[in-house]
């Protein structure tokens, strides 16, 4: 039961691009990002274009071209960010399909469903807004001290 | 992000196991016919489950397995942690986190992983042995 590099770094580089764009609609390159987070431009830009296809991210080339947000920060949750980069999220396989016919009298399923929706209630109320502003502080303090 | 294969069926044979009345030792073949899943997989979940002392086996013509231990004392996270490594949605030590990792470590993952240790140490394997139970 692990979550894979794309949730993980996809969530590591939206959180970088929030922050570094400062909530202007600036656009950020992919090199940009890449140095502050250590993550290779190649796995990023894999990752963006998922990103873009479920509308996190928009992208514009050309001489400032780079990404930015497609809508606020505050509008995008964790769950989606992972949803688009991972597929699903459930902690079993067999809650994925309708196929198992064991699942009307699976005294297990219950449980995993439970499991389930505790994650989802997490990443479907935390947005990246929260992040970022926790990321700024963070740094903010580690100035300071 | 997924418990396996392992870890279902492991629970899912203690389960059985512990929902089989009678004194003779219970098959692997029977729990396999019960559970839909293959012998040769449960044996080698059995030989795990055998060696953290859940199960016992008796040997010869009747032999099969019994619960070594009671399913209320059966702790549903110790059993998925011995079959599936942990419960848990990242690695628990990162050699090199930077500041980035670290925030949103403390606040996605660490929330995440708490919640679930919580949900799957607090039930007990007699919970579904009761539930199977009052369905029959």
């Amino acid at each position: 039961m692990r979550l894979s590099t794309k949730g993980r770094y996809s969530l590591e580089a939206l959180v970088m691009l929030g922050f570094l764009s400062q909530g202007m609609h600036a656009n950020i390159s992919l090199k940009h990002i890449s140095q502050e987070t250590e993550i290779s431009e190649g796995y990023l830009e894999q990752l963006f274009n998922k990103l873009k296809k479920s509308e996190i991210l928009i992208s514009k080339r050309g001489k400032d071209g780079g990404y930015q947000l497609a809508k606020p920060p505050s509008d995008i949750t964790i769950g989606s960010i992972f949803r688009s980069v991972e597929g699903s999220l459930s902690p079993v396989k067999c809650l994925d399909t309708d196929c198992c016919d064991r699942s009307e009298f699976c005294l297990t399923r219950c449980f995993w469903t439970e499991i389930n929706d505790e994650i989802n209630q997490v990443i479907d109320t935390l947005v990246l807004s929260e992040l970022i502003e926790t990321y700024r502080k963070n740094l903010a303090i580690g100035d300071k001290s | 992000m997924k418990i396996s294969t392992r870890g279902r069926y492991g629970l899912r044979m203690l389960i059985d196991l512990s929902c089989q009345q009678s004194d003779t030792p219970v098959t692997l073949a029977s729990i396999a016919q019960r559970q839909d899943v293959s012998v040769s997989y449960l044996e080698r979940i059995a030989s795990d489950l055998k060696r953290a002392g859940y199960i016992y086996s008796i040997k010869g013509p009747q032999g099969g397995y019994h619960m070594a231990k009671d399913s209320k004392d059966i702790v549903v996270g110790d059993l998925l942690r011995l079959l599936e490594g942990d419960v848990r949605l990242t690695d628990n030590h990162v050699t090199h986190e930077n500041p980035l990792q670290e925030c949103i470590r403390e606040s996605v993952y660490d929330v995440l992983n708490e919640k679930i240790e919580h949900l799957v140490d607090s039930i007990t394997l007699d919970t579904f042995v009761n539930e199977y139970k009052s369905n029959i």
